[in-house]
């Protein structure tokens, strides 16, 4: 009988996932497959896409814990989902042979109001891509700088700064819908 | 006024990314500065509405579709560890049936002169085979009882096949 109140690690549901426990995998997608999807749906723009994607991330995930677990070298288990979910995304939109990488659309060029405030996916629309992720991949997903860092290809110090800067232009789209800018600390 | 406190580090403070010490540290001074604790709460409201973000549509069909694939390739997995167990057990089963066969009929377990064994073996050794798929397919699948009845008259049947061919096995 499991007592611990812990959360039981990623690594150890893998191993039982490996052995067939659709529990343990249940668990593992309850635990990180909402966040993967929101995710996904911010790169690519594509809610079935975006299904799709993420489907793949979870079916390499299954082959890799049948094919022995994951190589601790190669980070955590959510670090190498969120990973994979953003390069198959980055194949996809190529493979349609789009002329962008995982870039941003400006909702403002749509025509939107400014005054009006913008729901989430429209402001986060507006933050360049690199920073966009980091902030989803640590505040949504939960993952920690140097995991977002691995996911990104980043280091932890431009992590560290592009949340920064994804906080900020979130607060001032949603917060200062108006489009007052932040006008420096002052008090 | 402007506060000395990097921004950048206050953001990395709300996410749990800065020493135990420092975190001590940027705490106190957020208690008696206004600008941090605007900037804390400004960040605390961004991050809440990231998290207030709902399921997104398609979750619950991604994961029956992803739980069935784990049922199928458990499937699999025992498939592929049953054959082998299976072909194991079955050499296993032929090979007594076989030694059973050759000794109830006082043959040594030898290979017998190639004179008898070219005449009675093969016969003897195919339904010794057919004795040994029943005998393995009621070990593996413990099936209900009529079909157990059956299987056990066929299986009776074979082994009286198989005495009867040793009773007229020319010495």
């Amino acid at each position: 009988v499991h007592l611990s109140l812990d959360p039981e690690p990623d690594r150890e549901l893998l191993r039982k996932v490996a052995r067939g426990d659709r529990a343990s995998f249940g668990v593992v997608f309850d635990r990180h497959a909402a966040a993967a999807l929101r995710y996904a749906r911010s790169l690519v723009r594509d809610a079935f896409a975006a299904e799709d994607l993420v489907h793949a991330a979870f079916v390499r995930l299954l082959e890799a814990a049948r094919a022995g677990g994951i190589d601790p070298g190669r980070g955590t288990l959510r670090g190498l989902l969120f990973r994979t979910v953003r390069n198959l995304a980055i194949d996809w939109i190529r493979a349609r042979g789009r002329d962008v990488q995982l870039e941003d659309r400006d909702p403002r060029g749509a025509g939107n109001d400014a005054h009006v405030r913008l729901d989430l996916e429209a402001a986060l629309a507006l933050i360049p891509e690199t920073h966009r992720s980091a902030l989803l991949l640590r505040v949504d997903a939960g993952l920690a700088y140097a995991e977002v860092a691995a996911a990104l290809g980043a280091t932890i110090a431009q992590v560290k700064n592009w949340i920064f800067r994804a906080r900020r232009a979130l607060a001032e789209t949603m917060l200062e819908p108006d489009g007052a800018k932040e006008v420096g600390r002052v008090v | 006024v402007w506060c000395e406190i990097d921004p950048v580090e206050l953001s990395a403070f709300i996410d749990g990314e800065v020493s135990p010490e420092r975190a001590a540290e940027l705490g106190a001074h957020a208690a008696s500065c206004a600008s941090c604790r605007h900037e804390l709460e400004r960040a605390r409201l961004t991050d809440d509405a990231v998290r207030r973000a709902g399921p997104p549509m398609g979750l619950d069909a991604l994961r029956s579709s992803l739980l069935r694939k784990v049922d199928r390739a458990r499937t699999r997995s025992r498939l592929r560890l049953a054959v082998p167990v299976g072909v194991a057990a079955a050499a296993l089963l032929i090979g007594l049936e076989i030694w059973s066969a050759k000794m109830e009929a006082g043959r040594p377990v030898e290979l017998p002169p190639p004179s008898t064994s070219l005449a009675e073996s093969p016969m003897v050794d195919a339904l010794a085979l057919d004795a040994a798929s029943i005998r393995l397919a009621i070990l593996a699948e413990n099936p209900e009882p009529a079909v157990r009845t059956s299987l056990d008259k066929r299986l009776d049947a074979i082994v009286d096949r198989i005495e009867r061919l040793q009773k007229n096995r020319p010495n």
